[in-house]
């Protein structure tokens, strides 16, 4: 990341002498007459393509006026665009006094005091920090996979106009191409369920794709699961119940090979078995993938005249009697799984306060969004900026639930993890602790991780459609507080 | 937009709350239905019977032609076409033979930007009116009209009712109306023989609650007229 700061009155004759001060990694020092000037780092200083990428910006506001900024605005290159602002701490505003934020979607956007331009609101983002305190805005990125090279973020600073003019200033923020990967990268469910009736067998298919470069070489074995302690693929155990093929292959760049998986329900008893798919691969980054099976046989056979309830489902439509889902924690290995003609949804830009649901969504895979718990005031309270869906508190009764109500849904897939809007015992917003997120499907099946940042996905592909499924946070930390429980990046679509 | 005006607003709108607050009703004999002039709704206050607090005429009009009938020709009309979906400041405009100056926004006392879709003014709080407004310092116009209707989240339109409240310049109510609606086709002018301070637009929530249905609605408005009464 390279950083450079000049007043935007000498923009035109400073911004070639300051970009070249950039490529030396040092920051241009504001001029001693200008009523501002603006500094900052951000964290990380690259970005990934094809991507929303989080960066937390630290700004500070010099100006020796005393002055503050009435708009945090952020211009990027064309195609790129801007998903969401937030504030994480130190900044003034009054209590009643909401920001106002433009632009989200777009590629030029930010954050206004509302009031702006007639300056007649109150508060500011402040000037001076103590030294060594941060002043983060986190900003969304949304790049395209097609974007390469440099990607400067230009942030641009309004002055509240104490001082003399000018009162803006602009910082640059180059952030790096991370670049396309050149190693190959094994693609895969992270985790396979399937459930079915005595007296059959059932074949599913596990696709391994390689999102990398280059030939990805794999070799499957099997091993024991109990479900508590990592799979010891070092010790393969072959599983009667289970056979599949190919056992070895090579999956070309940017391609999925499908391997084929026979469970055989005629030779176990009813209940649920374990065990774990050991993927070898050449992929550096995980040269050995643990996939946990479960596999639950019912004890009534297909042929039974009481089968289409008796499977755990609503319906039978496929007549297999066999469901099987397929979890996700990776989302170029999920959006292999998913057919062409899925939707999307960033839930930028929207509407903001309380809101009553069930808000809808989706077009040719329409849901609803609900939220609870449910109060006269409403159901979810939508933060400025934020372009995310979010009850109105955190607790261990607070969920968000997607109700799919038009075409059969068979695979979702999201970012999902811990947002902490707000802290009442800090001056930090927008945090991202470390947060046990539990997601329940319609039928039962429940998917429980702990989330680390908003790039954590989950996402399910099932045979049959799902129906409905629920996120939440239900944990407290260790000093009772909770975390908001949210998703985003929402992928809606059909199995492949 | 200036400090001074939005200072003025605010006055306005203190006089509109206490005007408010003194209204309690709208008694008062109404002219038979078939008298009335096409398009025209409510002859209470085109009588001037039912004035509030000896406030001005205002005749309401529920057709868009009989409306533009009253005005004066160089009546100033948006059809927001080049509004962007999305949040925006308060929108000024100065235009009109009058050089009429108001500001479209979501209150004074609203702490949260317009919402708007593509084309047409909405709000981002579900609570906010839509106001819009001019201050004592501006030239005065006495004609306002526009489409007004409920949104729902998604800015789609949907069923409701919208209410829309003239305030007038000495402090008044000049009119009150309530439209049930479920498009953007319903139209509501207001015709004054005094200034006009502002108009404001609410969405009033459902009730009771339709199960399985957000009981939330937001005002919408489009096609806004300003102008003067035809002398």
């Amino acid at each position: 990341m390279i950083a450079s700061s000049f007043p935007r009155f000498h923009a035109r004759t400073l911004r070639a002498a300051a970009l070249a001060a950039a490529c030396f990694g040092t920051a241009f020092a504001p001029l001693a007459h200008a009523d501002i000037a603006v500094t900052g780092t951000s964290t990380p200083t690259t970005y990934a393509r094809g991507r929303i990428n989080a960066f937390l910006l630290d700004l500070h506001v010099v100006s020796n006026a005393f002055g503050g900024a009435d708009a945090l605005t952020f211009q990027l290159p064309a195609g790129v665009t801007l998903s969401a602002v937030r504030k994480r701490n130190t900044f003034t505003f009054c209590s009643d006094i909401h920001p106002l934020v433009n632009g989200m979607g777009t590629s030029d956007g930010g954050w206004y005091q509302l009031g702006w331009p007639a300056l007649d609101g109150c508060g500011s983002f402040a000037g001076s920090p103590d030294p060594g305190e941060e002043q983060i805005v986190i900003v969304d990125i949304d790049v395209p996979a097609g974007y390469t090279g440099d990607l400067p973020l230009t942030v641009h600073a309004l002055g509240d106009g104490n001082g003399d003019p000018p009162s803006e200033a602009d910082l640059v923020l180059t952030l790096g191409d991370e670049g396309a990967p050149t190693q190959p990268i094994l693609a895969v469910a992270s985790k396979l369920a399937l459930a079915t009736q005595g007296d059959m067998q059932s074949v599913q298919t596990l696709a391994i794709g390689n999102t990398g470069a280059g030939t990805l070489d794999y070799t499957i074995t099997t091993t024991l699961n109990d479900g508590v302690t990592p799979p010891d693929c070092g010790t393969p155990v072959i599983e009667p119940w289970l056979t599949f093929a190919p056992a070895s292959g090579a999956v070309a760049a940017g391609a999925h090979a499908d391997v084929a998986l026979t469970f055989d329900a005629s030779i176990v008893t009813a209940g649920t078995h374990t065990a774990a798919l050991c993927i070898a691969s050449n992929d550096p980054a995980e040269p050995m993938r643990a996939i946990p099976l479960q596999f639950s046989v019912a004890a009534v056979s297909c042929a039974s005249p009481s089968n289409i309830f008796a499977n755990g489902f609503d319906d039978d439509a496929d007549g297999t009697c066999a469901n099987a889902l397929r979890t996700f924690d990776d989302r170029d290995a999920f959006l292999a799984a998913v057919a062409p003609g899925y939707e999307t949804n960033a839930f930028t830009a929207l509407r903001t306060g309380y809101v009553h649901g069930p808000l809808p969504f989706g077009n040719a895979y329409p849901y609803a969004v609900t939220a609870a718990p449910s109060y006269d005031i409403g159901d979810f309270y939508l933060f400025d900026g934020a372009g995310e869906l979010s009850t109105v508190s955190a607790g261990d009764t607070s969920a968000l639930t997607i109700t799919f109500t038009g075409a059969p849904v068979t695979a979702i897939g999201g970012n999902v993890w811990g947002q902490m809007f707000q802290n009442l015992t800090s001056i930090e917003m927008n945090l991202q602790p470390p947060t046990a997120i539990r997601i329940e499907l319609a039928d039962g099946t429940v998917e429980t991780f702990t989330a680390t940042s908003q790039q954590d996905f989950r996402g399910f592909v099932s045979t049959r459609p799902i129906h409905a499924l629920t996120f939440s946070a239900p944990v407290a930390d260790g000093d009772g507080n909770y975390v908001w429980g949210v998703f985003d990046n929402l992928v809606v679509g059909s199995a492949r | 937009m200036t400090a001074t005006r939005v200072s003025t607003l605010a006055l306005l709108a203190l006089a509109a709350t206490s005007a408010s607050a003194s209204t309690t009703s709208r008694s008062g004999a109404i002219a038979p239905a078939a008298s009335l002039p096409a398009g025209v709704l409510d002859r209470v206050f085109a009588s001037g019977s039912d004035s509030v607090r000896g406030g001005s005429p205002v005749t309401v009009y529920t057709d868009r032609a009989a409306f533009l009938a009253a005005v004066a020709p160089g009546y100033a009309e948006h059809d927001f076409s080049e509004i962007a979906p999305g949040t925006t400041q308060p929108i000024q405009y100065t235009d009109g033979s009058d050089s009429w100056h108001y500001v479209i926004f979501t209150g004074v006392f609203a702490t949260h930007p317009l919402y708007n879709g593509d084309g047409y003014i909405s709000t981002d709080r579900v609570d906010d009116p839509i106001s819009v407004a001019t201050s004592i310092f501006d030239p005065p116009f006495t004609a306002i009209g526009a489409n007004v209707w409920p949104s729902d989240f998604s800015l789609q339109p949907t069923s409701g009712q919208v209410v829309l409240t003239v305030l007038m310049q000495d402090g008044t109510i000049g009119a009150t109306e309530t439209v049930d609606t479920s498009g953007s086709d319903d139209f509501r002018g207001f015709v004054a023989t005094a200034p006009i301070a502002g108009l404001f637009v609410d969405a009033p929530e459902i009730d009771p609650p339709v199960p399985g249905q957000s009981q939330d609605r937001w005002a919408t408005l489009d096609n806004l007229v300003i102008g003067s009464a035809t002398p």
